[in-house]
């Protein structure tokens, strides 16, 4: 079981890994935290907390389609795997790709994304609605300047949800993030 | 596994708001006999979101569930916009009094339009605890609830009582449907009522609105009444933007809640007497209009 669920913290969704510009960030946020890191151009590891009410480690794989490494790019990357909320305590299944619009330059980098880490809640109390199917899409942006290895800039999100059979929600995601780039 | 799943209920015994009083007769328009308590627990919603829910409910005089009555029938309640839902404890407090568990929902950023299915999972996470630990037998999981909004908390509960066959009744205080709720479609029974000098949901609205309801029902005006009467402490930018008051807001919330609980008595709990009351339309201090 303990290896279930900390198997099934990773592949959620990867917050730190959307942000602009550093290879190793920290997303300091509310309602969600993250620390990720680019461990190779197509491979990431984040781990995250949405508002101390679930947790997730994420490894993702990511695909340029167009660019490089600095000036502007365009990537799609893709997460999966279980998620472990813990208030009302269960297994939740997830699948997150994403597409990301991004520029870096020495000093400076943004980034435009829309991610869409749909969840299913496969162990656990019944929801109003069974089974309950998490279908947000998130549009982000987030800027970073660069001192020496240091970057540092917000990144903000708006998150529109579908819960099928149930109303629209909307919520948002303000924070800053702290990096580093060798 | 039975440590986890205590951690995952709500632990008693609740604050106490009002001391039990066997004397007190409990006929619509009063406080009823019981005590009544209030229990917050914080739970998942939509999967991966914290919500935090809380819990009026009858009660003894240390606070534990007055299991002797029980179960309870539930009623739902959506804060207005920007108005954190301890300001409506009075009202819940009211109803636990009556023999009835009270359940509603702190949406995070304080607006439930934004998250209008919060009061669903909130009735959810009650159904749980209502099978083991404080509030063990407290209500019937599946037996119909009625849901009330003030304000803005009045669209949404429009939209969880269309959307979720749990709630068979709506109770609508100062507010009325969007224009974008099919509300012509649906048949059950709707109370709406405002207060007669209402700022910020103009009663010609309020009646309007009602009107498109075609099931059973009443609209009630309540004389010399405001908006923010329905909640406690008011700021001065909401009472700025507000009718004055024209009479103590005791006077006027006891005249609004007679109407309320009758037509709680009447729908919930089955009461002819109530009916018939709700039929002939005759309240103290409301200018009603049957249905």
């Amino acid at each position: 079981m303990v290896l279930l669920l900390a198997a099934g913290a990773a592949l959620a969704d990867p917050l730190a890994l959307r942000a602009a510009g550093p290879d190793l960030a920290l997303v300091a946020g509310w309602p969600r935290q993250s620390a990720g890191a680019w461990l190779s151009p197509a491979w990431g590891v984040a781990a995250t907390v949405d508002d101390g009410a679930s947790a997730a480690l994420t490894a993702a794989p990511r695909v340029r389609l167009a660019g490089a490494e600095t000036g502007a790019a365009w990537e799609l990357g893709l997460a999966a795997g279980p998620v472990v909320p813990w208030l009302t305590p269960g297994l939740a299944l997830e699948l997150g790709p994403w597409t990301a619009v991004r520029w870096r330059g020495q000093r400076l980098a943004w980034a435009g994304t829309v991610a869409c880490p749909a969840a299913l809640r496969v162990a656990g109390p019944a929801a109003p609605t069974a089974p309950e199917l998490r279908l947000p899409v998130l549009l982000g942006t987030s800027l970073a300047l660069r001192a020496g290895p240091l970057w540092l800039g917000p990144q903000a999100e708006v998150c529109v949800t579908l819960t099928p059979g149930r109303p629209l929600s909307a919520s948002g995601q303000a924070g800053v993030v702290v990096g580093l780039s060798p | 596994m039975l440590l986890l799943l205590l951690a995952c209920v709500p632990n008693g015994p609740g604050a106490l708001v009002h001391a039990p009083a066997p004397d007190r007769g409990g006929e619509p328009g009063a406080l009823g006999p019981h005590g009544a308590a209030w229990l917050r627990h914080d739970v998942n919603a939509r999967v991966t979101e914290r919500l935090t829910v809380e819990v009026v409910y009858p009660a003894d005089d240390a606070g534990w569930l007055a299991a002797e009555d029980a179960p309870y029938p539930a009623v739902a309640l959506v804060p207005g916009g920007r108005v954190p839902l301890e300001r409506y404890r009075w009202l819940a407090a009211w109803l636990a009094t009556r023999g009835y568990v009270v359940v509603g929902a702190r949406p995070a950023l304080g607006l439930a339009l934004l998250e209008s299915d919060d009061t669903a999972i909130a009735l959810s996470a009650l159904e749980r605890w209502a099978e083991a630990g404080t509030l063990e037998g407290a209500i019937t999981p599946g037996e119909g609830v009625t849901v009330v909004g003030h304000s803005l908390g009045g669209v949404v509960a429009t939209v969880q009582w269309l959307q979720d066959p749990r709630f068979e009744q709506l109770a609508l205080l100062a507010s009325y449907p969007d224009d974008f709720s099919p509300v012509e479609e649906a048949g059950g029974p709707v109370l709406s009522l405002v207060g007669a000098v209402d700022g910020s949901a103009p009663p010609a609205d309020c009646h309007d609105g009602w009107l498109r309801f075609p099931g059973p029902g009443l609209y009630g005006e309540i004389e010399g009444m405001n908006h923010y009467a329905w909640t406690d402490d008011p700021t001065a930018a909401e009472l700025a933007g507000d009718g004055a008051m024209q009479r103590p807001v005791d006077e006027a919330r006891v005249d609004g809640m007679r109407v309320l609980d009758t037509f709680l008595d009447a729908w919930q709990g089955g009461s002819a007497a109530a009916m018939a009351a709700l039929d002939g339309a005759d309240f103290p201090g409301v200018e009603a209009e049957p249905r």
